[in-house]
């Protein structure tokens, strides 16, 4: 007799990445179950929680933030016992995080992905560029992608790189006036500025209206303009998944051959739920992963669950310009300089991305004045005159993987449903370090060329919620958790739908290969059922 | 962790079972507790003019809104009980120094207690910002309290040539151009 399964495939997650595998899976015919810790929740409460809010520079606070699915903000969520304090702002609710993360949506380029053979650090990437280009193609045309076609997006200043089979989606959106003064004053000095690819275009796109410049990508696009996972939550149900809501999993129960049998979750009222399936698809972030597969005790023959965590780990500059520049008119991040992606001293340092900060400054700006005791009248002339002037340059540093940069179930805390929350080590290694003094004369650099004053240029270091490494990709079973196709070598119906397969950072928002990976595992998965 | 946040209950699954009726809206929807009833509801009016002139003094300003005093006002006097007393010595040393153009406020400051000048900026920063407090890094909970956001007064110098985040200027693409503004800021 044929076994019967709840369903062909259940993801777990209800994420970006989680959402674009079980609409290619659902749209291809397979019966789809998503699992999500959170709820369904409309933009327009989240945008009124913002506009009410006393925490805007938290963006994590308009959002959920139930016992049962916390946001990561939430005390004892996250127990730091290492050098640096990890705390990505990550969500539980359907369309994940992608709520808050201004869509930059860069490709890898092909050294990026052979770290080690080129550079002798870190790992490669066990598939290359082209494996990954065609799922690349789609990615961008799920999310709606306006890009430039003839950028080094390497920042050496040659021809369109890296390769392409099909032009972006969408054109570039028209550069703000703030990068183009920037650019033209500190480009004179041999730095490589780049237009940022984006899941946010100036023209309608799968049903989204253009960017109109609300200038709020971050914590919520107001309009929807900006791509967010709640868009492939609901095309996944519009092709035929079913999405359960109020549903934590917390055990991958494992079946005979090797395969897991069932996923286990439980709702706010307590009630838990065992469901079956052919496949398991596991999409649950970079930290939320690991937990449930160490808490499972699956996929960890190798003892690399959990190990290798990297953050783009980074630091900022702010300073007021001597002219007006403007920031805050337009989308909030638009690109950046890119002289350090790629080249020989990354056998020495990590890569540097420089990003151009293009938010309204008025908070930080009346802030310092008042600290300043600047009131009345001055008050006025000197906001205006520096939100006008003010310049935010936010660096990411590429990090290697260490087996001590670990993410573990906590053995101390525990959220309302009994199941424990994380506990992170995590330091910034001396490749990082020596890189953090070549941005810093950078960083003097831009200052000179704007003929700036300085308000901040040694920030330390600054989460950046790119989360990778902690279920690393490999091509042996022995030191990874999956092989190239996100699959993990001790069970294979069981694969990862996460930035934490990610084996080597680079210095680009990991989110466009995270969903180009998820939909290539749709496509294997399809064949197989 | 460094934020001073509100320890999460750790419950039972049988507390759980038995207690979830108990959890009140505000854990579910945070946006249930942020809305205009915080206004003060048992303060007499001439408090709250009292301390709307105040404000209108600290700031500058001649007409500001008498609801979003009240609301300053309750928010300040709910966070700092001191506040009261802060308030009143801070009109009297304003007047002893015959204090009408604020900016002489910082050399007025430097003849004051620190608190006094404390209270005075608490003041003008919640007109200025639009919330009272401070806010402690990424913390799910920290004293600061809403008063505002369209109303907050840091967005009048700039209303011209930015937008208040949220809001829109119109149409993709504007800002290819800087403002109008440009040759004058």
């Amino acid at each position: 007799m044929a076994t019967q399964f709840d369903a062909d495939v259940i993801v777990i997650g209800s994420g970006a990445l989680g959402n674009n595998a079980a609409f290619e899976l659902a749209q291809q015919g397979k019966s789809v179950i998503i699992l999500e810790a959170g709820e369904h929740v409309p933009r327009w409460k989240i945008v009124e929680n913002f506009r009410t809010s006393s925490r805007k520079g938290n963006f994590n606070d308009p959002y959920p933030n139930a016992p049962w699915a916390p946001t990561s903000y939430q005390e004892n969520y996250i127990e730091n016992t290492g050098d640096f304090d990890l705390f990505p702002g990550m969500l539980k609710l359907v369309g994940g995080t992608t709520w808050h993360w201004a869509a930059a949506t860069w490709r890898y380029i092909p050294s990026d992905m052979k770290l080690k053979t080129l550079y002798g650090v870190g790992r490669d990437w066990p598939i290359e560029y082209d494996e990954l280009e065609p799922y690349y193609v789609r990615a961008e045309k799920a999310l709606g992608v306006s890009g430039s076609d003839t950028d080094d997006q390497s920042g050496q200043g040659g021809d369109a790189w890296p390769p392409r089979s099909e032009p972006y989606p969408v054109s570039p959106e028209a550069d703000t006036y703030y990068f183009q003064r920037i650019r033209d004053r500190i480009s004179a000095e041999g730095y490589h500025f780049i237009h940022e690819p984006n899941a946010r275009t100036h023209k309608p796109w799968d049903g989204r209206p253009a960017c109109s410049g609300n200038n709020n990508c971050m914590p919520v696009c107001p309009i929807g303009a900006m791509y967010s996972g709640d868009v492939h939550a609901r095309h996944a149900e519009n092709a035929g998944a079913k999405l359960i809501t109020d549903a934590t999993a917390y055990h991958l129960e494992k079946g005979d051959n090797g395969k897991i049998a069932a996923v286990h979750y439980r709702s706010s009222n307590g009630d838990d739920t065992r469901l079956s399936a052919q496949y398991f698809i596991v999409a649950a972030h970079g930290l939320e992963t690991p937990k449930l597969l160490l808490l499972s005790d699956v996929a960890n023959s190798s003892d690399q669950v959990g190990r290798n965590l990297m953050d783009h780990t980074g630091m900022g500059l702010q300073f007021l310009a001597d002219e007006p520049v403007w920031p805050g008119r337009g989308p909030v991040q638009q690109g950046g300089i890119f002289n350090w992606r790629d080249g020989d001293f990354r056998r020495e340092h990590s890569a540097i991305k420089h990003a151009l900060t293009n938010m309204v400054p008025n908070t930080a700006v009346t802030q310092r004045l008042l600290d300043n005791l600047i009131v009345g009248p001055e008050l006025d002339d000197r906001i205006r005159h520096d939100a006008a002037r003010w310049v935010d340059i936010s660096t990411v540093f590429e990090m290697l993987p260490h087996a001590h940069n670990t993410v573990r179930p906590s053995t101390r805390y525990k959220d309302a449903l009994g199941i424990p929350m994380l506990t992170v080590n995590y330091s910034v290694d001396n490749y990082v370090k020596a890189a953090a003094d070549v941005a810093k004369r950078d960083y003097a650099n831009f200052v000179r060329l704007m003929n700036g004053q300085v308000i901040e240029d040694d920030t330390g270091w600054q989460n950046r919620d790119h989360l990778m490494g902690s279920v690393i990709m490999g091509d042996k079973a022995e030191d990874s958790v999956v092989n190239g196709e996100c699959r993990t070598w001790d069970h294979d119906n069981l694969f990862l739908a996460t930035t934490g397969v990610i084996p080597a950072s680079g210095v680009i928002n990991p989110t466009l290969a995270g969903v180009a990976l998820s939909i290539r595992i749709a496509d294997i998965i399809a064949k197989e059922i | 962790m460094k934020n001073n946040a509100v320890k999460t209950p750790c419950l039972s699954r049988r507390e759980l079972l038995g207690g979830m009726a108990a959890v009140s809206a505000a854990a579910f929807f945070p946006w249930a507790t942020r809305t205009w009833a915080d206004s003060p509801d048992a303060t007499s009016e001439q408090a709250i003019q009292d301390f709307l002139m105040l404000s209108e003094r600290l700031t500058g300003r001649e007409a500001l809104d008498a609801r979003i005093a009240g609301r300053v006002w309750q928010a300040l006097l709910d966070s700092d009980e001191r506040f009261a007393d802060h308030q009143r010595l801070l009109v009297q040393a304003m007047d002893d120094a015959n204090l009408t153009d604020m900016r002489s406020f910082k050399a007025f400051a430097a003849t004051q207690p620190e608190a006094l000048t404390q209270a005075a900026i608490a003041i003008i920063s919640a007109w200025y910002l639009g919330f009272t407090g401070s806010v402690e890094g990424h913390s799910a909970t920290d004293n600061t309290r809403f008063i505002t956001y369209t109303g907050a007064l840091m967005f009048e110098p700039t209303i011209d040539a930015t937008v208040i985040p949220t809001y829109s200027r119109g149409h993709s693409d504007y800002w290819v151009d800087p403002p109008a503004s440009i040759a004058t800021d």
